[in-house]
């Protein structure tokens, strides 16, 4: 009756024996728990910082908007309510309250604000347009300084409060207060009464009080209404057109009631979203909630009416985080399977170091359970140790630890050694014998075949099934990032090329064998024929190539995304240096001195509207409109590295009726008969090619020439100016004379390099990289010590048998070498083709940027993590060397 | 004792021990004697009692603590690492206990490789190695590889893969150990008879009593003293 009885003696004295090991093994399992027990909560905190900086982009694209039910209007007569202003904050409370609570949560308190519609100024001729606007912040009106006049006040004293007018009275006149740029883009002074008229032409009195500028213009309640600050210009029919907002102040706010139809007076309380809040983990719950906020009774029923762009910049938010997740898992599960396969090749080199212990206590009575637990002790307590180590340092520098994926490391280290050692101790003294007869040993031989040919099918259906999974869904799924099965196919993918390789090297091997054969030199041969032993053993194969393959991955997907960012930064920008302004004609000018300045290798304006709607005889569509001088713009793609466009030749052409257009992306209807409705024209546009990607816009974008543009009767001033060269940042900022925005390239480039996800992944990349070029040496080094004692035995007899030193050392490397290089080769062809074949199911443009998939790099130097394999052999096999000549070869004979 | 001249090994004063006192373990003391060319020597003895150690001297497989081995007028106990790889590839050769064949090569590429290592060319490689199987008797087996072959044609390979650098002295430790009594007897019977054919000193370690009766001479060891 076998012993199951556990020995502490014997642990304690395999324990010393081996501590060099098992430390080894410690070290590993401490370095992959503690990569793998960070990754989870790094990759929470990246995305949330990633949600974070995406709700911050949006700006008011991630504003709640309520807007409410329109004043009850009495027919007879209209009463002054003086009390108005406390009705908005009553209304801010009501939305306020209608908002669901973990929503209400992440959102600032409401800013009213009570709007008219463009009232047409009468006074000077057409062309000037003048909405009025009250705003009121939970902390009061945004602050202003008076230049001139002063606040808006109530039209009468407190006696006439409560004022009521008949229906047939007069217009009543409303005080407002101007900004500098609207007094004077509109020509209007304090003490000016305007008449006005609305689009039913219901006359409206105006009376300028004040100009005032803003003590904060980044106040968040000047970006409600852009226009108090900001007016604008442009040209409609031939006509140019000067619109701003005049600011209404709590005092004339019940005379904007009063002297304003009801139907035109708009009032929305508006809570913009505070990003620090906003959580990976809630996006997608806020995002519903957003959603069902929008889908409520609404003003037909008299109540709220909810609007909101912050579900879809959530949803692009968690796509994008999705997405790098998917990305990440990618790297993590190459990483993980390298780290279990080197435990188990250590776990190996553990046991075949102790074959003639276990298989003495297996003839001695032992039970296979009892060897095993002998085992499994130990390397429990190894595997605990190198676990705590890890998550230790995880926790002292992350703060927090993820649980999942450390679970497979633990479980390998505690398990490899003790299975492995019950397997050898059963083997070496149980029963099952080599069969005498010929026949019996080759069913036996068939059998083992058989079954390695049946795993071996097996791991390709698998890697085909997680090819085809990752081709078909992506890396981008659910709130963990996508799915385990699409996640693993690289990695999967490099253990089926290696098993290809493993089926193919003994072949090999044995070409090279028989090639040597007819040879007189005996080096080449004796290594052919020791590898014909040893060459074929999988793991360490397995492992280098993996490694390998998974490193190239890695290295080629950050270098990817990294050029991926350096287009998509360009194409963002559109050439080394953007100036956006208002619209304004001077910017043809400001081009000009651009394109002539010293370092400017050519310049460009354009118009860039987005949100143009633009329909067909069969589709309609929401596009950004770029109107450009053709040639100028021609010349700029030329000088610069965006993608050239041959095809804006084209828009040159005479169209007749209909002006050329180039366009990019929109359904394919979008091109019978698109016309655009630009301000109030109607431009018809015939589509003659391809237009090239102007900034990045998820919109179909449409590109026109200037003059055939304003030919059509609707002209569209510049407001961008795009340049390229060296001096080009500087001669733009020069020009701009400190109006508009300047977006260098450079800039654009560092802010997309430090965004959260795109840095967190890179640094994932390089870390992941680095472990695995460890783990390849790491497998190089438990391989040759594994096989060490054997070695050592066949090349003393070579040495008993007359081999020289030299020619000892060439054996040895030779035998080391060959296996390393071909997995590690392998590895790099394996790396290189998953790339190509899964990158453009990463969906990497979301991290770079970019319109499409970016251009796959592998960066030359990754060629190098072979020749470290390389070394690594090298130095390995002059330790092996210099054991070997150095050992006695006394015990030869009896051997 | 031979009177020939020039023995093919001559041994004088040589003392092995092992460990250190007090467990010092005199595995061979003050031992001499001369072997002449040509000489089958069997050495007996009981486990332990140093003939391995003495084996192991005369091949330079190990240093003695003192005393002197020549074999065929070289001074192995001298020699550099470089000048015992040079003796084992050009005069001494050895037999295995365990075989100790390459698996993944054919009987006749076994015997061929002391001449790899020392770049014989091929046909002369290839007639030596043909000539050897035809000795031991494997002709017809020059293409199996050692798992199909029995112990006792591993061993004959084993010899013939000894002999195939044309050496001037065989060294074979229990070259018999592994196999049955039947297979054991033949074999030493070849080697008796190889030894002769190739005019090979012979130096076997054994406790077999048949190869004691095929031997010239026998050199009894008994703590750490060589008597014959």
């Amino acid at each position: 009756m076998p012993r199951t009885r556990i020995h502490g003696a014997t642990i304690t004295g395999r324990l010393r024996s081996d501590l060099g090991l098992l430390l080894l093994m410690g070290l590993v399992v401490a370095v992959t728990v503690a990569m793998t027990a960070a990754a989870a909560p790094l990759a929470e905190r990246t995305a949330d910082r990633a949600i974070e900086t995406t709700v911050r982009d949006a700006g008011l694209r991630g504003a709640v908007i309520a807007t409410m039910p329109e004043w009850f209007s009495d027919p007879r007569a209209r009463t002054r309510a003086p009390n108005t202003l406390v009705e908005i904050r009553q209304d801010a409370d009501y939305a306020q309250d209608g908002l669901p609570p973990r929503l209400a949560a992440v959102l600032r308190p409401g800013v009213a604000t009570v709007t008219t519609p463009a009232l047409h100024l009468l006074d000077a001729g057409a062309g000037r347009y003048l909405r009025l606007a009250f705003v009121d912040a939970p902390d009061g009106a945004p602050e202003v300084t008076y230049t001139a006049g002063s606040p808006p006040r109530a039209s009468v004293g407190v006696d006439g409060a409560e004022l009521t007018l008949p229906s047939d009275a007069g217009p009543w006149p409303v005080q407002v207060a101007l900004s500098e740029a609207a007094a004077d883009a509109l020509g209007l002074k304090p003490g000016d009464r305007v008449p006005a008229e609305d689009a039913q032409h219901r006359a409206v009195l105006l009376r300028i009080s004040g100009v005032y500028t803003a003590d904060d213009a980044n106040d968040d309640a000047w970006q409600l209404v852009t226009e108090l600050l900001t007016p604008s210009q442009g040209v409609t029919e031939g006509l140019l057109r000067t619109s701003a907002a005049a600011l209404v102040s709590a005092e004339s706010l019940p005379d904007l009631r009063l002297g304003v139809p009801d139907d035109d007076l708009t009032r929305r309380i508006v809570f913009t979203p505070q990003p620090p809040l906003m959580t990976s983990r809630h996006s997608s719950a806020l995002e519903q909630e957003v959603v069902s906020l929008q889908t409520s009774a609404g003003l037909a029923r008299g109540d709220i009416s909810w609007d909101s762009l912050l579900d879809r910049v959530l949803d692009d938010g968690r796509t994008r985080v999705s997405a790098a997740r998917g990305q990440a898992q990618v790297l993590l599960v190459g990483l993980l399977a390298c780290a279990l396969m080197v435990l188990v090749l250590a776990a190996q080199l553990l046991v075949r170091r102790r074959t003639g212990s276990v298989t003495m206590a297996r003839e001695r009575g032992a039970s296979l359970l009892g060897i095993g637990a002998e085992l499994l002790v130990e390397s429990v307590a190894v595997a605990a140790a190198g676990a705590a180590v890890g998550l230790a340092v995880v926790r002292l520098l992350v703060g927090s630890v993820g649980w999942s994926w450390p679970v497979p490391v633990l479980v390998v280290a505690a398990l490899a050694a003790p299975v492995l050692g019950a397997v050898t101790a059963g083997r070496a003294a149980g029963a099952r014998r080599v069969p005498a007869n010929r026949t019996a040993r080759r069913t036996a031989a068939r059998a083992v075949r058989l079954r390695r040919v049946a795993l071996e099918l097996g791991v390709l259906a698998v890697a085909m099934l997680a090819f085809v999974a990752l081709r078909q869904r992506g890396v981008v799924g659910g709130e963990d990032g996508g799915d385990l099965t699409a996640a693993s196919a690289a990695t999967w993918w490099a253990v089926a090329g290696a098993l290809v390789v493993l089926r193919l090297l003994p072949p090999a091997v044995l070409l090279s064998l028989r090639a040597a054969r007819r040879t007189a030199g005996g080096i080449r041969f004796l290594v052919s024929a020791r590898l014909m032993e040893t060459a074929a053993r999988a793991l360490p194969l397995l492992v280098v190539s993996v490694a390998t393959a998974q490193l190239t991955f890695g290295v080629a997907l950050a270098a990817t995304e990294r050029e991926g960012q350096v287009a998509g930064a360009l194409l963002s920008v559109g050439g080394d240096v953007r100036l956006t302004t208002a619209p304004d004609p001077a910017l043809v000018g400001t081009t000009q001195r651009v394109a002539d300045a010293p370092g400017v290798r050519a310049a460009a304006s354009a118009r860039v509207a987005d949100g143009v709607l633009a329909a067909s005889r069969s589709s309609a569509d929401r596009v950004r409109l770029v109107v450009v001088d053709a040639d100028a713009y021609q010349r700029l793609l030329d000088e610069s590295a965006l993608p050239d466009a041959p095809q804006l030749a084209l828009l040159g052409a005479d169209g007749g009726e209909r002006v050329p257009a180039l366009l990019l992306g929109g359904d394919a209807g979008l091109r019978d008969g698109l016309v655009l409705a630009w301000d109030d024209v109607r431009v018809p546009l015939d589509v003659v090619g391809t237009a090239p990607s102007v900034g990045l816009s998820a919109d179909p974008v449409v590109v026109v020439d200037t003059l055939a543009f304003a030919a059509s009767g609707a002209l569209a001033q510049p407001d961008t100016v795009w340049a390229v060269g060296p001096g080009a940042a500087s001669a733009v900022e020069a020009a701009s004379g400190g109006t508009g925005s300047v977006t260098r390239y450079d800039d654009e480039l560092d802010a997309r390099r430090d965004a959260p996800l795109p840095s967190g992944l890179v640094r994932l990349a390089v870390a992941a990289s680095l472990m695995l070029l460890l783990f390849a040496v790491l497998a190089v080094v438990l391989a040759a010590a594994t096989e060490a004692p054997g070695r050592a035995e066949s090349l003393e007899r070579l040495r008993a048998l007359g081999l020289r030193d030299r020619d000892l050392r060439r054996i040895l490397v030779g035998e080391l070498l060959t296996p390393v290089v071909v997995a590690a080769l392998a590895g790099l062809a394996l790396g290189i083709g998953s790339a190509h074949a899964m990158f453009g199911s990463l969906s990497l443009e979301r991290i770079t940027g970019q319109t499409g998939p970016p251009e796959i790099v592998v960066p030359w130097w990754i060629t190098l993590a072979p020749v470290a394999l390389v070394l690594a052999v090298l130095v390995v096999s002059t330790i092996e060397w210099r054991r070997l000549r150095r050992r006695v070869l006394a015990q030869l004979l009896r051997s | 004792m031979s009177a020939v001249a020039e023995p093919m090994v001559a041994v004088r004063g040589l003392t092995r021990t092992y460990g250190s006192a007090p467990t010092t373990v005199h595995a061979l003391s003050e031992v001499s004697f001369d072997i002449a060319p040509g000489e089958l020597v069997a050495v007996v003895g009981r486990s332990g009692s140093g003939k391995t150690t003495l084996l192991n001297l005369l091949g330079g497989l190990d240093r003695p603590d003192a005393g002197t081995v020549r074999v065929a007028g070289t001074e192995v106990t001298a020699l550099d690492e470089q000048g015992l790889s040079r003796l084992r590839r050009d005069t001494i050769s050895y037999v295995f206990q365990t075989f100790g064949l390459i698996p993944a090569l054919t009987a006749a590429e076994n015997i061929g490789v002391p001449l790899r290592l020392r770049r014989t060319p091929t046909h002369e490689r290839e007639s030596r190695v043909a000539l050897l199987l035809d000795l031991v008797g494997l002709r017809d087996h020059a293409l199996q590889r050692p798992a199909e072959l029995s112990g006792g044609q591993q061993q004959r390979v084993g010899i013939a893969r000894a002999l195939a650098g044309s050496p001037r002295l065989l060294l074979a430790d229990e070259p018999t150990g592994q196999l049955d009594a039947e297979t054991g007897l033949a074999v030493m019977a070849l080697l008796r008879a190889v030894v002769e054919s190739e005019g090979v000193t012979a130096v076997v370690a054994t406790h077999d009593t048949v190869t004691m009766s095929l031997a010239d001479r026998v050199l009894r060891i008994a703590d750490g003293r060589v008597d014959g």
